[in-house]
């Protein structure tokens, strides 16, 4: 099992890129970083327990049915959203932290501007748009810009519902083997709280980065 | 209404602080055991300087009838079970107690020694150097004998229905009680896995009755108000009834603003956690420290902060309405998030004390619409708030205004 220093940088994934470099989450970059409790930071691809916590659902809403039999679609692990996402906001001058926290929860990837530009908070589910909404509706206390990302095949019902996701202001991405694509722009809303909160994530960030030196120095690889 | 809160040590300050608040406290045997000097002390203190406070010591012994991971004992279950004695110090240490492990003549010791705890826990020899330190945190110039009243709690376990084997253990623990302190000084913690129906409790109350017992606590497992289906809460409601109809105090041993509502259908008095615990477990064995939580007056229920910034916000004046916490931060435009766990603490203890006001000042129809009123503005905010936080108040409305 990874630890430590490794496990730390398998969190790390570059998210500016040029579209033909195939992404690979083992390679370390200094604009990427898990911002959650790097006890917590798991060995898993991406290194982020949650992300990878549904790997290989059956979809049992999505059926094919033939000649009486039922046939469950296989859904992607929600890891497998994570790089077309990425790869979808080229953002120069922006920090990636996955698993930023935010009071007791967490958001699956956070893109913080380093100097000025919209905050932008991003919820991967493979299935339950719904509660990706609804932690999406949550993030827009923080990130200016809220979506959530979802697997192309659930993105139907999820567009069905496109007026409760405007009255959220969170947009819809739709992810697939051929990338990500925005099916829906978020709104951009105005919260009183909101620059508050960033400063407040923008000091714990700041001491996380310090925590990370101070683990990259000390090498927590075992021996 | 009668409140309880759960003594905890990690936040003595906050019973000083809040002490007008509340009109009892329970200690559960884990801390008592733990920290018997620290605990001794302080409570000696803090019931010298208010002498009207009950107290009671929660035996907690149903938690060696369950099934938990035995192979790393945390030392407070150890010193429970040598409380105890044996069986919970040889089988119950490795494996969940059966009825089998308690013959008649362990129960007779069971109870003698669980009484005799508490006996002896307010006539502890002076601590001297314990007791200095809490007579100056509480600002006394003596601290007096404890003279409270004290609620005597028999051992007990948790049944499944009346007359099942655990029913008769815990009901022979009570009986053999009141061999050693006067009946009307003991409050049995009746603990059910599922709710009893009213004749049940019929025959629950003639016993305790003929054994000259007048009050107890009600403990349903791991009840939690706000996911409890409307049969289970119309079952709460009933259970109520019952027992105040056969002339017993009822005592909800965990619970929150629910139980508060509860008054209104007989309910005598409730107990709580500090900032948290509203149900409980008894099978549950970690300890630890708690999140911050913020209690939403309004929903009557506690919400991580950034949820809770969320909600306010959709409406800032309903759901501040009732809070100078929550007022001063919306004011100010501070995010939740940065609230200290002492201010929400406070803020929680505040927010009970104005529930139980509430509820004793205004009539059924009144407090039942006001949580319709939230759910109007749960609904005016958005769909997921609605669906989110608006149903346990719908249920809660609906069997409150049944006859």
């Amino acid at each position: 099992m990874e630890t430590g220093t490794a496990a730390l940088v398998s969190c790390c994934i570059p998210t500016s890129r040029s579209s033909d470099t195939p992404i690979d989450p083992t390679q370390s970059h200094s604009r990427l970083t898990s911002f959650g409790d790097f006890r917590n930071v798991y060995p898993h691809r991406h290194g982020c327990r949650s992300l990878s916590a549904d790997a290989g659902q059956i979809d049992t809403r999505a059926v094919r049915q033939s000649k009486g039999f039922v046939m469950p679609v296989q859904l992607p692990p929600e890891t497998e959203l994570l790089s077309p996402v990425l790869a979808l906001f080229e953002l120069p001058g922006y920090q990636t932290v996955l698993e930023a926290k935010l009071s007791r929860k967490r958001i699956d990837v956070l893109m913080v501007p380093n100097e000025e530009g919209p905050w932008i908070s991003i919820e991967l589910k493979v299935r339950d748009w719904k509660k990706a909404l609804w932690q999406a509706a949550i993030n827009t206390q923080l990130s200016d810009r809220s979506y959530v990302a979802l697997w192309h095949t659930r993105i139907r019902s999820a567009l069905e519902r496109e007026s409760l996701f405007r009255s959220y202001r969170v947009g819809i991405i739709s992810v697939s083997e051929a990338g990500a694509e925005i099916v829906l722009e978020p709104a951009i809303s105005a919260i009183s709280t909101r620059s508050w909160q960033q400063k407040l994530i923008l000091e714990e960030l700041v001491g996380v980065k310090g925590k990370e030196e101070h683990l990259d120095t000390l090498s927590l690889l075992p021996a | 209404m009668t409140h309880y809160l759960f003594y905890q040590h990690n936040v003595q300050r906050f019973f000083i602080t809040h002490i007008e608040k509340f009109d009892g406290i329970l200690v559960p045997f884990s801390i008592a055991a733990s920290f018997p000097a620290g605990t001794y002390g302080f409570l000696r203190a803090l019931l010298g300087k208010d002498q009207t406070k009950r107290f009671g010591l929660d035996p907690r012994s149903a938690l060696f009838q369950q099934g938990w991971n035995r192979s790393n004992i945390r030392e407070p279950h150890r010193k429970m079970a040598a409380i105890f004695g044996e069986p919970f110090t040889t089988v119950g240490l490795l494996r969940a107690l059966t009825p089998q492990d308690l013959p008649a003549a362990r129960i007779n010791e069971l109870t003698r020694s669980c009484i005799q705890y508490q006996l002896d826990f307010k006539v502890q020899k002076d601590q001297q150097r314990k007791l200095e330190k809490y007579r100056k945190l509480l600002g006394i110039d003596t601290v007096p004998e404890i003279t409270n009243p004290q609620h005597f709690i028999p051992p007990y376990f948790r049944f499944s229905d009346v007359g099942d084997e655990w029913y008769e253990i815990s009901m022979n623990c009570t009986e053999q009680a009141t061999t050693i302190v006067p009946a009307n000084e003991l409050c049995p913690i009746v603990h059910f896995a599922k709710w009893p129906t009213t004749n049940e409790w019929q025959t629950v109350a003639a016993r305790l009755k003929k054994a000259g017992i007048s009050s107890l606590f009600m403990y349903p497992n791991n009840f939690k108000e706000h996911e409890a289906k409307e049969e289970d809460l119309q079952k709460y409601v009933e259970s109520t009834t019952s027992i105040a109809g056969a002339e017993i105090t009822a005592i909800a041993l965990h619970g929150g603003y629910l139980s508060i509502l509860m008054e209104k259908k007989g309910l005598s008095g409730f107990g709580n956690g500090v900032g948290y615990g509203e149900w409980r477990d008894s099978g549950y064995h970690r300890g630890g420290t708690a999140e911050i939580r913020l209690y939403i007056p309004k929903l009557h229920r506690f919400l991580d902060p950034a949820s809770a910034q969320s909600l306010i916000s959709g409406n800032p004046e309903h759901f501040t309405a009732d809070s100078d916490l929550l007022s001063e931060y919306a004011l100010a435009n501070k995010p939740l998030t940065s609230v200290s766990l002492q201010e929400a603490l406070d803020h929680f203890m505040d927010s009970r004390q104005r529930e139980i006001e509430t509820v004793r000042d205004n009539t059924l129809s009144h407090l039942t619409q006001e949580l319709q009123d939230t759910i109007e503005v749960l609904k005016d905010i958005g769909q997921l708030e609605a669906e989110t936080y608006g149903p346990s108040l719908t249920r809660w409305r609906s069997v409150l205004s049944k006859a």
